[in-house]
């Protein structure tokens, strides 16, 4: 059966594949062998280039639509290390034009890259730069000049932290991110915003494929891919609050320092939140740097600035941590009234001594005491005297409890790189798993302190933030947050960030009643009366004066408005301001003042109280009450410097 | 169920060299085109492609093992379940499947994407096998539409998928068998002369601006060398200039610097012709068609029509492939986005070819009517 219909019909399709290889082979005889020269030339490294576009980053928008950060086109300078025929001479004539050392090139031409990128040397250059590499094109060949869009932070030195910045990637970074697409020499957000929200803002790079000549500029475009810009980030900022934040903060600083018994104070932080929906409305470190200065090369004094002490670099509202002081004692309140080991008719006799410990209050530094108090008066005037009986009688565990109720010691959760600081809350385990013999046992003395906000306690202003958000809005937590959406660059709501609710503490409405009693007392006539005289908005709050064994104590602040509905949460930290009432409260009386849309005037000192009456405390004047004037700072056990007020800026 | 010593020694040893052969070669360039990363988002591990294609391999060769441990006949027994099965993965892939690059032909499975059209190929060569193999009027008219007809169904169902050229390998794949089983040539005449006349309607009425875009492009890439016809030229520009010798392994700068999209799957042929050049190049056609002949050859043997026309099916699937994939790349033929068998990085389209080697195996070594 040789010839048989089917053997010839497989026959007949061998013939076809016989046929089909002939064709295939003929085609790559033509194309490698008798054309082969010609596409070799098209192919060569010298001929056919891409050429990167970067994808411009997206924009970084307040919560109206206020732009924080754009971009802008600036010029780069690269090399094409294989388009150079003597690298020495084109860097030795380089170098000057670009203000560079041969050193600093060389170092850039040895990074890692993919073989035929062009080495990125110099971004944002002079537009005179540009053109004096134009005029000695031929004597720098494989020098290119390309555009491309670099950062631009509108407001300089602006919500710097929060904000972040962008510089190129480093190794570690690139092992994470090379999965992501990154390459060297590729921009990405460092901290803030920037890295938080850096998969958003990047975009997509295109690239161009063209054919050059022997100089590497373009002659021909042989091929493109569009860039994708990142989207836009719709921050929960308030571009207002947060410029009054800065500015009161920065001016404080500024007077503070200039006093010589306030000289340490250089440093602080500034945190506004919306206690019903955990947003940020403005947070501001101090001292700050322009990010603007990452967009093109660090110059020396921009290193030195960036390593000088205090340092610019650390976010305080969420890295760093400090003992609550005074703040503290709403925790210490809510503990006692929640255990039931106080109500509010209990009275307490301030003589400036506890008589158990031997402890004293901060009073009594000033050869005063604070006489009679009630629970209320109490927090009004920071009296460490009733929180010394009031710890006693809740003992570390119930404190520690509610600290870490209310969420301190642990990391908040807030959505901005770096992740923040957990901050401590010791207690009996803490103390055994951390020290030694005699060391590991819990002393009675040590709960007063944590009474106070002293000891080891350690919080960040965001938790305290946290805190005094969660008493405003009645016991319900928030997760903080900073950005509200994500827009498409045609602005187009690709994601919404939905303010996100942790649940509400178990703490009865009596006891936080009974706490923003007190709260509003401290602003209507205690220890923060002096700075919100004449506040036209009833508020809450509670200063505090951290003791700290590196040097003056920190004051604090922290506190909310309007008392019944509150709508912000103001936090203010002052490293080494010596007192709350002195150097925070004041900084969030302006902060709040920009938040209402209150005509920004003076604090009223005690010479212009006649001007403010709707002031809820009004009829109470300084150096009545309790022994103590509504003046004094809030203090924990230190001496206070006896400041009046009026040397408040 | 381990085949019979007598029934090893009737295996096709070399086919199976030549496929091993082909494979390793394709792990070679699939590593050579992906070790620096295929553009943004690739993975960081520089063997992330050719460890997934391995994987596939393996995979694909212990399916094949395991079909020839059975007689291919068994498979005839269930031909309307196959069928019906074939038809409703393809329906499946159109609900619930995942798009890439504008072809909606990919279910997930965590980090595996799985082509059921691949398989697919397979099912019909064996479906429509059985079809022919039972029918035997195909020398008929109505024979010849029902055959057809068998087709253009899972071949439909491909075509909304928007892959166009699978759905043509399925075209190629029929018209092969349907000839081998008999049908008249003057008949496959007509059928062949009817779709060049219904072409343009296809091409004005039933294609997406993109596949019109590409057929134009293959016509003139010129016109449009940023757009459409870039794949084309930088594809001719790769291989034109691998020359004799190529530019050696790894050294490919064409590919080697993402000039060419999808150089390790659809364009794989072309890091060849660049990298190893014109001797290489031959090398990889000469293993296709000493795989194509012993196809062939398996289907002249083959004891049965069933065996023959599954043979045939195979074989008719691998040159279409080869043709049009390999043609692409010289601009030949138009982009439609086929793989080249045991080369282009993919671990369904491997796997599927595996498996249907493995058929032709076990119809090559079943030849003999052994009495046990």
């Amino acid at each position: 059966m040789r010839d048989s219909p089917v053997e010839n019909r497989l026959k007949h399709l061998g013939l076809v594949i016989l046929a089909v290889l002939v064709v295939l082979t003929s085609r790559l005889w033509y194309l490698q062998i008798m054309r082969g020269d010609v596409y070799e030339a098209l192919s060569v490294g010298n001929r056919v280039r891409v050429i990167p576009v970067p994808a411009p980053r997206g924009k970084i928008l307040d919560r109206s639509g206020v732009p924080l950060v754009t971009s802008r086109m600036a010029f780069s300078v690269s090399i094409v290390p294989q388009d150079v025929p003597d690298m020495e001479a084109t860097i030795a004539r380089l170098a000057p034009i670009l203000g560079m050392s041969p050193e600093s090139i060389r170092e850039k031409l040895g990074a890692p890259r993919r073989p035929f990128d062009p080495a990125r040397l110099k971004t944002d250059v002079d537009p005179r730069v540009v053109t004096t590499i134009g005029e000695q094109r031929t004597d720098l060949p494989g020098v290119v000049v390309g555009e491309m869009p670099v950062r631009n932070y509108v407001y300089g030195e602006f919500a710097s932290h929060l904000l972040g910045y962008i510089r190129e990637i480093d190794a570690t970074e690139l092992k994470v991110y090379r999965d992501k697409g990154y390459r060297p020499g590729d921009l990405i957000g460092k901290v803030g915003v920037e890295r938080t929200f850096e998969e958003y803002l990047r975009g997509e790079d295109g690239g161009e494929q063209v054919e050059v000549n022997s100089l590497s500029q373009p002659i021909k475009v042989l091929g493109s891919l569009p860039p994708v810009p990142g989207d836009d980030v719709v921050l929960t900022i308030d571009q207002k609050v947060q410029a009054a934040a800065e500015r009161a903060l920065a001016e404080q600083l500024d007077a503070l320092s200039k006093s010589p018994k306030t000289k340490n104070a250089k440093a602080g932080a500034v945190v506004a939140m919306d206690p019903r929906t955990g947003e940020i409305l403005a947070m501001t470190s101090k001292p700050a740097y322009d990010p603007n200065m990452f967009v093109g090369e660090l110059s020396p004094e921009d290193l030195k600035f960036l390593s000088s002490s205090p340092s610019p670099q650390p976010n305080r509202v969420t890295s760093h941590t400090y003992p609550p002081g005074s703040a503290f004692k709403v925790i210490t309140t809510l503990a006692a009234l929640e255990r039931h080991k106080v109500t509010i008719d209990d009275r307490f006799v301030c003589t400036g001594r506890d008589p158990e410990s031997g402890k004293v209050c901060w009073i009594a530094e000033r050869g005063r005491s604070h006489g009679k108090q009630d629970l209320v008066q109490g927090i009004a005037n920071s009296c460490n005297i009733v929180f010394y009986e009031l710890g006693r009688r809740v003992g570390i565990d119930n404190l520690a409890m509610y600290a870490r109720v209310f969420g301190l010691g642990r990391p908040t959760g807030i959505a901005l790189f770096p992740p923040d600081a957990s901050g401590l809350v010791p207690d009996r385990t803490w103390k055994r798993l951390n020290f030694k013999g005699y060391d590991q046992r819990w002393y009675p003395t040590e709960t007063l302190d944590v009474a106070i906000g002293q000891g080891a306690l350690l919080v960040t202003p965001i938790q305290v933030a946290n805190v005094y958000a969660t008493i405003a809005a009645g016991g319900a937590m928030h997760e903080p947050m900073v950005a509200r959406a994500v827009l498409s660059p045609d602005g187009k709501v690709i994601r919404e960030f939905p303010p996100r609710g942790v649940g509400n503490v178990n703490v009865s409405a009596e006891s936080l009643d009974i706490l923003k009693q007190g709260l509003a007392k401290v602003v209507s006539e205690g220890t923060g009366a002096a700075a919100f005289k004449g506040f036209p908005v009833p508020a809450g709050g509670k200063t505090g004066t951290a003791q700290t064994p590196t040097g003056d104590s920190h004051g604090w602040f922290a506190g909310f408005a309007p008392l019944d509905h509150p709508e912000i949460v103001v936090v203010v930290l002052v490293e080494h301001g010596t007192g709350g009432s002195l150097a925070a409260a004041p900084v969030a009386r302006k902060v709040m003042e920009a938040y209402f849309g209150i005509d920004e005037k003076p604090p009223a000192g005690p010479n212009e109280a006649g001007q403010t009456p709707e002031a809820a405390g009004g009829p109470q004047e300084p150096p009545t009450g309790g022994g103590a004037g509504p003046l004094a700072p809030a203090a924990t056990q230190q001496v206070e410097p006896a400041s009046p007020s009026q040397q408040v800026p | 169920m381990i085949p019979d010593r007598r029934l090893l020694r009737n295996l096709d040893h070399s086919l199976v060299f030549a496929v091993l052969a082909l494979c390793l070669i394709g792990f070679t360039i699939v590593f050579s085109a992906t070790r620096g990363g295929i553009g943004p988002g690739s993975p960081q591990d520089p063997f992330y492609f050719v460890k997934r294609q391995v994987t596939a391999f393996v995979l694909g060769a212990l399916a094949c093992v395991a079909i020839l441990t059975m007689d291919y006949r068994l498979v005839a027994r269930a031909p309307r379940a196959l069928y019906i099965g074939n038809l409703a993965l393809l329906a499946l892939v159109l609900v619930a499947g995942h798009r890439i690059s504008g072809a909606q032909s990919w279910f997930r499975l965590g980090s595996m994407a799985l082509q059921p059209s691949e398989l697919a190929k397979v099912v019909l060569i064996l479906t429509l096998a059985h079809h022919l193999a039972e029918a035997g009027d195909i020398a008929t008219h109505r024979g010849l539409a029902l055959a057809f007809a068998h087709a253009a169904v899972p071949a439909g169902l491909v075509l909304l998928q928007n892959d166009l050229g699978t759905a043509l390998v399925f075209c190629g794949i029929t018209l092969a068998m349907v000839y081998v089983a008999g049908a008249r040539g003057r008949d496959l005449l007509a059928v062949v002369g009817a779709g060049v006349l219904a072409s343009p309607v296809v091409f004005f009425v039933l294609l997406k601006d993109y596949q019109r875009a590409r057929l134009l492009a293959f016509l003139n890439p010129y016109a449009d060398p940023t757009g459409t016809g870039y794949n084309v030229i930088q594809s001719t520009i790769a291989i034109g200039s691998g020359r004799f010798f190529g530019k050696g392994l790894f050294h490919g700068t064409q590919a080697q610097l993402n000039f060419l999209p999808a150089h390790h799957t659809d364009f794989i042929f072309s890091v060849i012709g660049e990298e190893i050049g014109f001797i290489g190049a031959v090398v990889v056609l000469a293993l296709y068609g000493f795989i194509l002949w012993r196809c062939v050859h398996a289907a002249a043997c083959a004891k049965d029509a069933f065996g023959r026309l599954v043979a045939t099916g195979v074989g008719a699937m691998l040159l279409f492939h080869l043709f049009v994939n390999v043609g692409m790349t010289m601009s030949l033929m138009p982009v439609t986005g086929i793989p080249l068998p045991f080369l282009s990085y993919g671990g369904s389209s491997l796997m599927a070819n595996l498996i249907a080697i493995g058929f032709v195996l076990d119809i090559y070594m079943r030849r003999q009517k052994i009495l046990f």
